[in-house]
């Protein structure tokens, strides 16, 4: 696969900005969980980025 | 190819990301969750990386779905589920400035951290290729070496560490209960935390 690391890592951070603002605007306890899982996947995305 | 899936995937992944947040019941934004931990394995798959992929579908979709679901479906919280928050719900302009800056930044601190090291330095050159072919399914062994031996006992703390956890969480769950049956009458099913369950 030859898509280059930025995009790996604009898309970590689109997924890591959604999972901020669920955090941020929804009241329900689980979407609030899902959301901060959503952000602990975007980390693992750019991990993997960056041991590309 | 593989660019035209790795594109599809992330718009899927995404998608499936706006969908937890925007979705209106908790049980359709856990199965939007599974749709995004899904599409980001198959981003791991595109990029080389079988091990991470697969232990993504184990425990993200296998582990922590079900745990997700299970609480939705068996434990029916309703109101008890609702965080009572100081400020007013919704959503605000501040808080979509928030998660945009936090967005933005992520991505300077990725690419200008990439431009530091040296430029396509990072190119698999020679052994490091032919080990990586040699032991197939993402230098397994490689990780079995690391994580059994130089970092043994780290990775014992962290089981460690997890069953203190799930003492802790019975033992507080236990005492929760042991003081609501004991402020209220039980009632005649004799299963006390099926109290608000409908028949």
């Amino acid at each position: 696969m030859s898509v280059p690391t930025e995009h790996l890592y604009v898309l970590a951070a689109i997924l890591f900005g959604t999972g901020v603002l669920g955090f941020l605007i929804r009241s329900n306890v689980i979407i609030v969980l899902a959301s901060i899982e959503l952000m602990l996947n975007a980390a693992n995305l750019t991990f993997v980025g960056a041991s590309r | 190819m593989a660019e035209i899936l790795f594109y599809l995937l992330a718009l899927g992944a995404v998608g499936c990301g706006v969908g937890v947040v925007a979705a209106r019941m908790p049980l359709f934004s856990v199965l939007f969750l599974l749709g995004s931990f899904f599409c980001l394995s198959g981003i791991y798959l595109l990029a080389g990386f079988q091990f991470l992929a697969a232990t993504q579908l184990l425990v993200y979709a296998g582990a922590i779905m079900v745990l997700f679901l299970f609480v939705i479906m068996l434990l029916n919280l309703g109101e008890a589920s609702e965080l009572r928050r100081h400020a007013g719900q919704g959503l605000t302009r501040g808080r979509l400035a928030i998660a945009g800056v936090t967005a933005v930044a992520m991505v300077l601190v990725g690419v200008v951290s990439a431009g530091w090291g040296e430029p396509h330095a990072a190119a698999p050159t020679g052994e490091v290729a032919t080990s990586r072919a040699a032991h197939g399914i993402d230098q397994l062994d490689a990780i079995a070496d690391v994580l059994f031996g130089r970092y043994m006992l780290p990775f014992e703390a962290a089981s460690i560490l997890l069953l203190a956890t799930m003492i802790a969480v019975i033992a507080l769950a236990k005492r929760q209960r042991d003081e609501g049956a004991s402020h209220e009458p039980r009632e005649s099913t004799g299963w006390p935390w099926k109290k608000g369950v409908e028949q």
